[in-house]
């Protein structure tokens, strides 16, 4: 009877064995699975943050160089104010009521003014092309996220194929100074109100009393000059996005060399998003000026904010040429994604993943 | 009233030490789990260690960063001036290649302490 007993329970220690073996491994390759999942998100997370900084640093670069040609139209409208404004180019001779016939006329140095302003006025726009700013950022941003995920087999971009991406060609313009819209880094409008004030003399026949004692005569003249952005949004940012499933798993069932698999934990793969994980980087340029950004002008009270400096308070208005307003000065940094939100009529980056990735998973990226 | 037969000498004697070596056959199975989480834990966290730290070499430098365990190297033209700290000027013409690495390592323990090595890049 005892004999009997014991072959019915022999076996049994090794089913059991085997039955915590199995659960051993199951939960050991979910474990490993999930140190993988987070490992792989954090690297995702940084390289997308490199890349996005990379495409960022670029724009700054570029947009540095941008500055010197806006400078290069602010030196031109000084020279032609030091031209005109000089006696000795006999416009004016110092005395009020003398009505002589004086050297060539003002307004022909203004117009030779314009036709040189225009010229360097195109070369900005050529220079401000998309093709020279954000190309290059993009590739930068590339790039970057190849070398740092590699492996991963990421499906990336920078978003310059989204309609709501600051990023994509043609969603900002410049008009240049012959006509034609250029597809730039960034919507530059140009100052028509430079005014050219200087004292002349005025045309009056001898006899006719034409200048009063002791005001000098002047004409304000206002020409086309430098460009600036006129609006209050901060639109110059670059975002970088990869998707990817991981290089090594474990136990992943349902795994198919096509990529349609079973992503991180197998079993309920339909090729869709949640078979990936997912990260997005914002960046954007900073610290500097392309031109004298007037954001709102109110009459007399001018005052807003430009390009994410803290207090500009620039305007394209008056006599004084705006040198402090043109600043080389761009840096670089990561961005959030609602930075922008106070104006979504705008390309904004939470637009951007909302396109991209849709509104629900566009919660998960909140800095 | 029923009661259960007592059992034969033999039957008991055959089971006896059955319990001692379940218990510690399972204790074991438990210790080397929780051995294998803590050091997959230990791993995990290093490696997140390893690649925080370089992203955050190439982006800030490693002037905040401390950590005895935690090494860093960095390379070519920081974007970063730790002196200044602020981001460098990006001065137009200069190459964006930069690079950090750093390592962390998981305690000796139950199984061999192991390196963790992470590189951050930006390049154009």
């Amino acid at each position: 009877m005892a004999r009997l007993r014991g072959l019915r329970r022999s076996g049994q220690a090794a089913v059991l064995v085997g039955l915590v073996l199995f659960t051993l491994v199951i939960f050991m390759a979910l474990a490993t699975n999930m140190g993988i999942l987070v490992n792989d998100r954090i690297r995702m997370q940084n390289a997308v943050d490199l890349s996005a900084y990379a495409g960022a640093y670029k724009e700054a670069q570029e947009l540095n160089d941008l500055v010197t040609y806006n400078q290069d139209i602010l030196d031109v409208v000084k020279e032609c104010r030091e031209i005109l404004t000089q006696p000795e180019q006999g416009y004016w001779d110092g005395y009020y009521c003398e009505c002589v016939n004086q050297g060539p006329i003002p307004e022909q140095i203004i117009q030779i003014c314009q036709e040189v302003l225009d010229q360097v006025a195109l070369l900005f726009v050529l220079r401000a092309h998309y093709g020279l700013t954000v190309s290059p950022a993009v590739s930068a941003g590339k790039a970057t996220l190849e070398a740092n995920i590699a492996n991963l087999g990421q499906k990336g971009h920078m978003f310059e194929g989204v309609n709501t991406s600051a990023s994509r060609s043609g969603n900002y313009t410049t008009v240049g100074p012959y006509g034609g819209q250029y597809p730039t880094i960034a919507n530059y409008v140009r100052e028509s109100q430079t005014k050219f004030n200087y004292p002349v003399m005025l045309y009056c026949p001898c006899g006719v009393s034409c200048c009063p004692s002791g005001v000098v005569p002047s004409i304000d003249y206002y020409v086309n000059s430098w460009y600036y952005k006129d609006d209050t949004n901060p639109d110059i940012w670059i975002a970088s996005y990869a998707k990817a499933t991981p290089a090594n798993r474990y136990l992943d069932i349902a795994y198919s060399s096509s990529g349609n698999d079973g992503g991180y934990f197998g079993s309920s793969s339909d090729g869709g998003q949640d078979d990936n994980i997912t990260a997005v980087g914002i960046a954007k340029p900073f610290d500097g000026s392309v031109g004298p950004t007037a954001i709102r002008r109110i009459f007399g009270s001018e005052y807003g904010a430009g390009n994410n400096r803290e207090s500009p308070y620039y305007t394209s208005f008056g006599l004084e040429a705006p040198e402090e307003a043109m600043f080389a000065n761009y840096r670089a940094r990561l961005a959030g994604k609602n930075e922008w939100n106070a104006r979504p009529a705008d390309w904004n980056p939470s637009s951007a993943l909302t396109e991209v990735i849709g509104a629900e998973a566009t919660a998960m990226f909140m800095h | 009233m029923l009661r259960r037969p007592p059992c034969s000498c033999t039957e008991v004697r055959g089971r006896r030490g059955q319990a001692a070596i379940e218990t510690s056959l399972s204790l074991f199975g438990v210790v080397v789990l929780i051995m294998g989480t803590w050091h997959l834990f230990q791993v995990t966290w290093g490696a997140q260690n390893a690649n925080i730290r370089a992203r955050e070499a190439v982006l800030h430098g490693t002037s905040n960063m401390s950590g005895k365990k935690a090494s860093f190297t960095t390379a070519d033209n920081p974007v970063w001036d730790e002196g200044k700290d602020n981001y460098k000027l990006a001065e137009y013409g200069s190459p964006l290649n930069f690079s950090a690495s750093a390592t962390d390592r998981t305690n000796d323990g139950f199984f061999a302490g192991q390196t963790i090595t992470a590189n951050a890049y930006l390049t154009e």
